[in-house]
């Protein structure tokens, strides 16, 4: 059993000057392990537009 | 992209489900910094802050089961073109003190001079975080000769020496979470939202 108790994501959404919005998706997101060695990065879940 | 809990934070944390009598002040204020680095959980700080945490709401909802899940969101409008590298949440939207590292820094060096002394505290001792590396100031000069304990917070001593100029960042609040990812470049005018969420499963 490897069940890790919370997850954390950061999500971006940009708007530009011009009105369009370009979603970033997950920027950081990531499940904390015992120490930050074992910390687990995910790749972006949207990429920018 | 590296996305963090600070070590201040597990220990409230964990003194919350323990009944200790510990409370947590809410983060609801995002800082944003524009400098290098890998957030870890030892940081105090942002890499190269700039300006004040930003106001944001705090909710519960549900992803899973229900109400587990802690949501933050605001957004920030950068004053001009910028480039975004880290992000943190704080318990409070005063600015932090960022001054510079008027001459490199060697790892057994104990002393240490900074420009922009007087953003910093007056009263020893307090805390800085230059890279990775939390530095208590237990005394000075009365100006900008500041002695340090190396490698606070259980934080490791940067090995490399640390070239002058090097941004040094004071306290400003707890700060419950940080995360670094590859540069967001906005231009003047560009806005942009965050979102962050800890969901327990």
């Amino acid at each position: 059993m490897n069940h890790l108790p919370f997850e954390i994501k950061v999500n971006a959404l940009i708007t530009r000057a011009n009105g369009d919005r370009e979603d970033l998706g997950a920027i950081g997101s990531i499940i904390i392990g015992p120490n930050d060695d074992n910390s687990i990065d995910k790749p972006n879940e949207t990429q920018p537009s | 992209m590296i996305t963090v809990l600070t070590s201040q934070t597990r220990h409230s944390l964990a003194s919350v489900i323990a009944g200790s009598g510990y409370s947590l002040n809410v983060p609801k204020y995002l800082g944003w910094g524009t400098g290098a680095g890998n957030a870890s959980a030892t940081d105090i700080a942002l890499f190269n802050p700039v300006g004040s945490p930003v106001s944001g709401t705090v909710s519960v909802i549900t992803t899973t089961t229900s109400g587990d899940t802690f949501l933050f969101s605001t957004t920030v409008t950068p004053s001009g073109a910028t480039g975004i590298t880290n992000v943190g949440l704080f318990d409070s939207n005063s600015s932090p003190a960022v001054g510079s590292l008027s001459n490199q820094v060697n790892p057994t060096d104990t002393t240490i001079t900074v420009s922009g002394y007087s953003y910093f505290p007056n009263a020893f001792p307090f805390n800085i975080q230059v890279l990775n590396e939390v530095m208590t100031v237990t005394s000075g000069n009365g100006t900008n000769v500041y002695n340090v304990i190396r490698g606070a917070n259980g934080s490791s001593i940067v090995t490399a020496i640390i070239p002058s100029l090097t941004p040094v960042v004071g306290p400003a609040g707890n700060m419950f979470m940080k995360s670094s990812f590859s540069s967001i470049g906005l231009q003047s005018g560009d806005s942009i939202q965050f979102n962050v969420s800890i969901q327990f499963i």
